[in-house]
């Protein structure tokens, strides 16, 4: 092997639909703020004032209401997100790949720890919706000293007690069930409507109750692009989802938080996605509980789908 | 396919969004490309493409000649890529994959990988040089317009990190070969 051939799949990269569109509406939306700083800055001023009014005014109740900030990232989200491959893209041979990197706590009720495990799970799949699912084991690490200690005191079991390589086939059926998510509708109203019954079914406030179910729907990495951008659109209609400031990820992307606090499930938590600040794409997602002792339950890393020759890691 | 190119920015100009489009989708692809060889990290090469798409566009005014958008989008590429690489805090590691039962097609991977962290481990001029030529195919004056340095200079660069490689014990095992292109 020489030198060139060590780049040759560099050499077949293209940027993607979804990569030109997010570029395109970074370049439009650099334009537009140009043009209306040019007219608008006088007024800015005055509206700031307008703002704290209404503020003052209105003692700031009223209820839930959506974050304008989050609900803009959320729409940038969606319009990057229906740009995104499908295996209807693909030619005989190519496979669409994906990629999530996903800590899960796992509990050891027996001898009282909890630890944190991180998998890599990659998938291709073919034109017709087939193809193989590759999960690695990553790494554990204790969740917290505590746990470390009840580990020692229980005899030090071996864990964790899962394969460190698991691989498998998937059928056309399976792959459509995937891509599908529930049989979720790729038309946002549908959506939102289906998300909204499914979240006042249950006893929990029905807006971070949504925003939970958004969340598991974007977990699945080779979900469909218009279904994903679906559940971004509802996401930006979802009362409850605020911008929490900046942040890197655990694989270091750097990206714009928005999150939503909680009560339920025991104790406060702030579900969160952090998005890319160049591109707008949905890079994680993590759960943290957010009390005395903050701690992180669980995240997942998503890389953006991209079409590879052979399913090979 | 330099009087497509002065059509295409011509039609960005007057603000046509095909030709926007077109011209959006050429510069990012050729700086996804630099970026990935040099960063290993698709979504960071995306960042880099992103960051280049959108400068280059946005300047595509002051470009006289349509024929150099090409280089124009390598140096533009150069700058930002340099930049990423300060910034580098992830580096892939595929010492935790299990290779194992997936033929031939892996063994090729792991060597093009082998390759590509030797590669990583130069300086970062030369990872660049290095890029342009066996990525992009570039003239040595081609590169040295990229870099905004004589042809000379990158010739010394390439000699310098093919010997590099050739000494790294990590590659051994490989007959690099000369300058193939």
């Amino acid at each position: 092997m020489n030198l060139r051939d060590a780049f040759v799949e560099e050499r077949r990269l293209t940027a993607s639909p979804a990569d030109v569109a997010a570029a395109m509406l970074r370049l439009q939306a650099g334009a537009r703020k140009r043009r209306v700083l040019r007219f608008v800055r006088p007024a800015l001023a005055a509206a700031f004032v307008g703002v704290l009014l209404v503020m003052f005014g209105s003692g700031g109740g009223g209820g839930p209401a959506v974050d304008a900030q989050a609900a803009d990232l959320f729409t940038q989200a969606a319009r990057v997100a229906q740009h995104g491959l499908t295996p209807a893209d693909l030619k005989p041979g190519q496979y669409l790949y994906t990629s999530a990197t996903r800590t899960d706590t796992t509990t050891y009720t027996n001898w009282h720890f909890t630890i944190l495990v991180t998998r890599t799970t990659q998938t291709w799949m073919r034109h017709d919706y087939s193809g193989r699912v590759r999960s690695v084991l990553d790494g554990w690490a204790f969740r917290t000293p505590a746990d470390r200690r009840a580990w020692i005191d229980a005899g030090r079991p071996p864990v964790p007690d899962e394969l460190k390589v698991a691989s498998r086939t998937f059928s056309r059926t399976e792959g459509r069930s995937m891509v599908a998510a529930n049989d979720y509708p790729g038309d946002p109203d549908r959506l939102y409507t289906k998300l909204h019954d499914k979240a006042a079914s249950g006893p929990w406030p029905v807006g971070p109750e949504m925003f939970v179910l958004i969340k598991d729907a974007l977990r699945t990495s080779a979900l469909n692009p218009s279904v994903r951008a679906a559940a971004l659109a509802v996401a930006a209609r979802t009362p409850c989802a605020h911008v929490m400031g900046r942040a890197t990820d655990a694989l270091g992307r750097h990206g714009v938080v928005v999150g939503c606090r909680s009560t339920y499930w025991g104790g406060p938590l702030i579900d969160e996605f952090l998005f890319s600040r160049t591109t707008g794409a949905l890079l994680s997602e993590r759960q943290v509980r957010h009390d005395s002792t903050p701690a992180e339950l669980r995240w997942q890393a998503i890389s953006q789908p991209r079409i590879v020759g052979s399913p090979s890691p | 396919m330099a009087d497509d190119l002065r059509e295409l920015i011509e039609g960005h100009l007057r603000g046509e969004p095909a030709a926007t489009e077109a011209l959006m989708e050429r510069a990012l692809t050729l700086a996804l490309r630099t970026a990935t060889a040099v960063l290993r990290d698709h979504e960071r090469a995306n960042d880099v493409a992103q960051d280049v798409g959108i400068e280059v566009l946005r300047r595509a005014g002051r470009l006289r000649e349509p024929a150099s958008f090409d280089a124009w989008v390598h140096r533009v590429s150069v700058r930002v890529t340099m930049r990423a690489i300060g910034r580098r805090t992830v580096d892939l590691d595929i010492d935790g994959v299990d290779l194992q039962a997936v033929g031939s097609a892996t063994d090729a991977m792991a060597d093009r990988e082998a390759i590509r962290s030797a590669v990583a481990q130069l300086p970062e001029r030369q990872q660049i040089a290095i890029a342009l030529r066996y990525v992009h195919g570039l003239t040595s004056d081609e590169i040295a317009d990229a870099l905004g340095c004589r042809a000379g200079t990158v010739d010394s660069l390439l000699s310098r990190a093919r010997a590099m490689l050739r000494s790294s014990p990590a590659l051994s095992d490989f007959a690099l070969g000369g300058d193939a292109q």
